[in-house]
């Protein structure tokens, strides 16, 4: 009696599934057979835009921000006049904020009968690969030929190869610092007082002395908050290691195409050897890798910390004063800078395969890498309202300026064409330049290590990095030996070695086809 | 029965008044802590820590908010709206789906039971509901999307209802208004429903919280930030602030972050209209008057 | 026989209508999208459709058991349930009953509207009061371990107390919340058998023992069964955000849903995820039936199905 009653109640179940399965079946097919899918089955939509702009087709576009602006119905308007006139098309911009762009685009990638036609997104730590396999980016190098010659000439092939796959470009990364350093930024009033000379260091054991002296003379300081990237001290680059984007498996010298395992490198050692000397010492904030609720930026306004550790670039000082009260800066500048795959790829431009019109979609790229008002718009607003340009060709806040308090002109395409903001340096684009080619190539540049074969070692992998790797990497670990020690082993178990294997094989077969 | 009981202290009076205090008082002074700090100066908060009785007090996390103002009250009106409409509707849904499970006579009963207990345990996940209820409901950037999706009937809920039919309201009384000739919708409004006063206000309260404390439908459907509802708006702010410390330089703006007491104002402000509502609510909870009187 | 069956519906028709919009909202909102479960065996590829990429089994799956953590965290996850539904269910029965006794309806309101309070505040926030207690310049450390002479104590660090702390927000967070459904069913009970055994002279001890307890059996068997078929289910908030993610104490905080997390934030796997999902709910349901199999069993009229 109950078992026939189970099994009834589990057909109905199986049987209702099955129906609706069957139908949302249908219904998806005729979004996924053609190569023109999602031009039918949303015409209602499709109308809808007919009716305000003529027969113009309207390119939904989008776009990330720190918080969405609250005149960004303006900054839409102004959009499409401009590239009304100029290609032929509207544009809905989709404002995202950092904090929910990669929740919210995953899912419309993920529901393919959604137009996005153009899309700036995140792709740090992932790269593309994870979205090319699952048929979600257009690939570009056909569009790119036709409708992107402004962009080949701006980004260069080189850049352009960074973000390809066997060959296929599917992403354009924006002007920006495509080479990646690391620099610690101290409150200039302590460096001033105590006389030190940053200018000397070169390398973090240099920075045991400058740590020493701010320690004795402002002990209820804590004389470093972390890095802006919090928690990992590994925040772009290390040494002369190339991360290959989740440090699982590096290259320990970018020059050298051998994968490797940074936790059991001498380098590695040697680096929580000084951390964790630096916390001993009570240099280093105790709530460094638990505290959520504080940047280190406002660690250092509020005058808890003497410094941070931030990604350098020329302009970084300028740009942390952004977000630094009560205090100035000054770096402390390590190593040499060096380009990556991840630092090229970490935002782009791309097209999804969600795009209804895949080439005007490319046009309007275009116009972000050759376009002055485009340009400028995005970064800066309505000239005359959110900015003014000043005598010297600055910009500077305009009378409304807080309807669109987000200034920034690097994720636009080409920041180089965008006015300096004031404050800045005149020729900060040209040093830009002169710091991106003065940065070396790593020879994995565009490789990206698809990890769906071995995606039962990552995830348990990932555990285990959350386990051990910001606690010895800011000094926690008692026995520094001991842990390291133990912090391998539980990687190897977690199947390190056939991962760092697949990733040499791939890595492999990536250099050998170029 | 107030009379009956005598006046001295017994054990049990004593072991009951202070397991109700302490839990009372361990649930409220947290909850004074986010007051005060809202209501501290941000600095003192960074060099001295949390504290009841901070150095330096400020209002400027609430002048933050007024500034903010249009934005703050709009989004007060979206989780007003939502929350009295989508308690409303769900909880009437529930009802009327738990009382005729309730109901041991009603044939198929079983099955239906198990319809419901089955979504309790199994959903198809995040993607399937997003591509449904965008490409075939087109609830997205919508008021439907803060309303519909998976708050408005929650099987634990019918669940937690039917159990409370069967125990509370007894056979004998819905039998014998049936053989007054009262038919089934007569039974349910005149009789059922009066009898489950102190179900009714559990569940508004339940579906009603689940709604105010909503911010998962506004992070899925919504990309208009006009229609975020408060929760929303913390949330951004708080999500905000991670991205950005995990970017780094990267993404560096020219937005100052809004600090440690803006988020304890706002959480403050998200959660006072519900204990001001409270009170109210509480006229559910009075003891059984009808049961006893019915009987009598 | 038929037509007595038909008589019989007819004879339900408004009960039938009145099941309808709550079940055709969880044919939409829950069964609908269950089609997409398939998306679990699938290598999904969105260009072709989820429907038509191609099958790869369980592969899937396998993240979720091979791996030398599987076993911590099912444990974490079995055991931190088990201990959160055992003390809810103490703590919410207690607080109900003694709420239930306070005549002073100004009183009641009052430590009826306190132990709600935790639960309307989001794990986020919950998790910076936590640390504004816990953290190293945190109220615990600054207002009674050093004042007190003791030394402090770096929280956040230690793995020996992060069970209680856990077990305790949980508890602090829910109980009130769970004691409402309790309270309400109190409130429904005929008040003249109570009246009754105090004329008796029954002590308050035994009038729970012997009256409010049995009483309370149904409501309470139900609740424990719904919770028990979450028991692979975690709060994400309370392991994740509360524990601030902090790695030294990560084999007591480390439970299925945060494990899940950790390992597809970047790889944004939704066939993997949705793997987990669906190994939580057969594993659930499994437990669930079995559970109402032995409630038929012992008292059958408290059966959910």
């Amino acid at each position: 009696m109950k078992k026939r009653f189970l099994r009834k109640s589990l057909a109905v179940v199986m049987a209702v599934s099955t129906m609706l399965l069957a139908c949302t079946a249908c219904g998806s097919t005729d979004q996924g057979e053609g190569d023109t899918p999602v031009q039918e089955s949303s015409g209602e939509e499709a109308s809808g835009e007919n009716e305000s702009a003529g027969d113009m087709p309207n390119l939904v576009v989008s776009y990330a921000y720190a918080e969405v602006p609250a005149d960004i119905d303006k900054i839409e308007a102004a959009l499409s006049e401009m590239t009304k006139e100029k290609i032929g098309c509207t544009v809905t911009l989709e404002a995202f904020t950092y904090g929910n762009i990669n929740d919210q685009l995953t899912l419309i990638l993920s529901s393919p009968s959604e137009q996005l036609d153009v899309m700036f997104g995140r792709f740090y730590g992932t790269g593309i690969s994870g979205y090319v396999s699952k048929g979600q980016l257009t690939g570009l190098n056909d569009l790119l030929d036709e409708y992107g010659q402004g962009i080949k000439e701006v980004i260069g092939q080189d850049y352009l190869d960074a973000a390809a796959i066997d060959g296929e470009v599917y992403g354009v990364t924006t002007c920006r610092d495509l080479g990646a350093q690391v620099a610690f930024l101290f409150r200039k009033d302590i460096i001033d007082e105590l006389g030190i000379d940053l200018s000397g260091v070169r390398a973090y054991e240099d920075l045991t002395p400058v740590f020493e002296q701010i320690h004795e003379a402002h002990p209820e300081l804590y004389v470093t908050g972390g890095a802006a990237v919090q928690p990992s001290f590994f925040i772009k680059q290390f040494k002369s290691v190339d991360f290959l984007a989740d440090k699982l498996g590096v290259l320990m010298d970018y020059k050298e195409p051998v994968v490797s395992n940074l936790f059991e490198s001498q380098d590695f050692r040697d680096l929580v050897e000084l951390t964790t000397k630096w916390n001993q010492a009570g240099y280093i904030y105790p709530d460094i890798t638990t505290d959520s609720s504080n940047s280190v930026q406002m660690l250092l306004s509020n005058g808890l910390a003497a410094s941070y550790m931030q990604s350098w670039k020329p302009g970084a000082i300028v740009e942390n004063q952004n977000t630094v009260q009560n205090y100035e800066l000054a770096a402390a500048v390590i190593d040499e800078p060096a380009a990556f795959t991840m630092s090229v790829q970490s935002w782009m431009w791309t097209i999804p395969t969600n795009s209804k019109y895949p080439e005007k979609a490319m046009e309007f790229m275009n116009l972000l890498y050759t376009d002055e008002e485009v340009v400028n718009l995005l970064s800066y607003g309505i000239e005359g309202e959110h900015y003014v340009v000043t005598e010297d060709g600055f910009a500077a806040n305009g009378p409304q300026s807080a309807g669109y308090a987000d200034k920034a002109a690097w994720k636009a395409g080409n920041a180089y064409l965008a006015h300096v903001w004031e404050g800045d340096e005149a020729d900060l684009y040209e040093k830009l330049k002169a710091f991106n080619d003065s940065a070396d190539t790593t020879c994995a540049m565009g490789f990206v290590m698809d990890n769906s074969s071995v995606s039962t070692e990552y995830t348990a992998l990932q555990s285990v990095l959350a386990q051990y790797e910001t606690l010895l990497e800011w000094g926690f670990a008692g026995d520094v030996d001991a842990t390291i020690q133990e912090f391998n082993d539980a990687l190897y178990e977690a199947g390190l070695q056939a991962y760092m294997d697949e990733k040499q094989r791939q890595l492999d077969e990536f250099l050998g086809g170029q | 029965m107030q009379a009956k009981v005598k006046k001295h202290i017994t054990l049990y009076g004593v072991i009951k008044n202070v397991f109700l205090w302490i839990f009372s008082l361990s649930c409220l002074v947290p909850f004074l802590l986010l007051i005060i700090s809202s209501l501290t100066e941000d600095k003192s908060i960074m060099q001295y820590g949390y504290s009841f009785f901070p150095k330096e007090w400020s209002l400027d996390a609430y002048k933050y908010l007024l500034s903010q103002g249009g934005k703050i009250l709009h989004a007060y009106a979206i989780s007003v709206f939502v929350t009295a409409a989508g308690t409303f509707l769900g909880v009437s849904m529930t009802l009327m789906l738990a009382y005729p499970l309730s109901r041991r006579d009603l044939p198929g009963r079983n099955v239906f039971s198990f319809l419901v207990l089955f979504t309790l345990l199994f959903s198809g996940g995040l993607v399937p509901s997003y591509i449904m209820w965008t490409t075939v409901f087109h609830i997205k950037n919508t008021i439907w999307a803060l309303l519909v999706p998976n708050l408005m009937v929650k099987a634990f809920f019918v669940i937690m209802a039917r159990s409370y039919f069967q125990s509370g309201i007894p056979i004998e009384i819905l039998e014998s208004a049936r053989i007054d000739g009262a038919g089934e919708v007569r039974i349910f409004t005149g009789i059922v429903l009066p009898l489950a006063k102190p179900l009714i206000a559990t569940l508004v309260l339940f579906i009603g919280l689940s709604y105010w404390n909503d911010w998962n439908n506004g992070l899925i459907y919504l990309t208009d930030s006009n229609l975020y509802s408060i929760q929303n708006v913390l949330n951004e702010m708080i999500k905000s602030i991670q991205a950005l410390s995990t970017m780094g330089g990267i993404a560096s703006s020219r937005v100052a972050m809004p600090s440690n007491t803006v988020r304890m104002a706002i959480a403050v402000v998200g959660t006072l209209p519900l204990l001001i509502a409270y009170p109210f609510l509480q006229k559910g909870f009075i003891k059984g008057i009808v049961v006893g009187g019915v009987k009598g | 026989m038929k037509s007595k069956t038909r008589k019989k519906i007819l004879q339900y028709k408004y009960l039938y209508l009145m099941l309808l919009p709550g079940l055709l909202y969880l044919l939409i909102n829950n069964y609908i999208p269950m089609a997409g479960l398939v998306i679990a065996f699938k290598k999904v590829n969105f260009q072709t459709g989820i429907f038509k990429s191609p099958w790869c089994g369980f592969d899937n799956f396998k993240y979720l058991f091979h791996t030398k953590d599987a076993w911590i965290i099912t444990r974490n996850t079995i055991l931190y349930n088990l201990v959160f539904i055992a003390l809810a269910l103490v703590v919410s029965l207690a607080l109900a009953i003694f709420l239930s006794e306070i005549r002073n309806t100004k009183l009641r309101s009052f430590h009826q509207a306190c132990v709600l309070v935790p639960y309307i505040i989001s794990y986020v926030v919950v998790s910076y009061l936590v640390y504004a207690f816990l953290g190293s310049n945190g109220l615990v450390n600054k207002g009674i371990l050093l004042p007190a002479g003791g030394r402090t104590v770096n929280w956040y660090m230690e793995s020996k107390y992060w069970p209680f702390i856990l077990v305790f927000v949980n508890t602090w967070k829910n109980a009130g919340y769970a004691s409402v459904m309790y309270l309400a069913t109190i409130l429904g009970f005929d008040d003249s058998i109570f009246e009754a055994a105090t004329l008796d002279g029954a002590a308050p001890w035994q009038k729970i023992r012997y009256l409010t307890l049995p009483l309370l059996k149904p409501t309470v068997i139900t609740l424990t069964m719904l919770n028990i078929g979450r028991i692979f289910y975690s709060d994400f908030g309370l392991f994740y955000q509360v524990p601030q993610n902090s790695g030294a104490i990560l084999n007591v905080t480390n439970v299925l849903d945060t494990y899940v997390y950790r390992g597809l934030l970047e790889l944004g796997d939704v066939s993997m995820s949705s793997a987990a999902g669906l190994y939580q709910a057969v594993v659930g349901f499994a437990i669930i039936i079995a559970a109402n199999l032995i409630v038929r069993r012992v008292s059958p009229e408290d059966a959910i199905f």
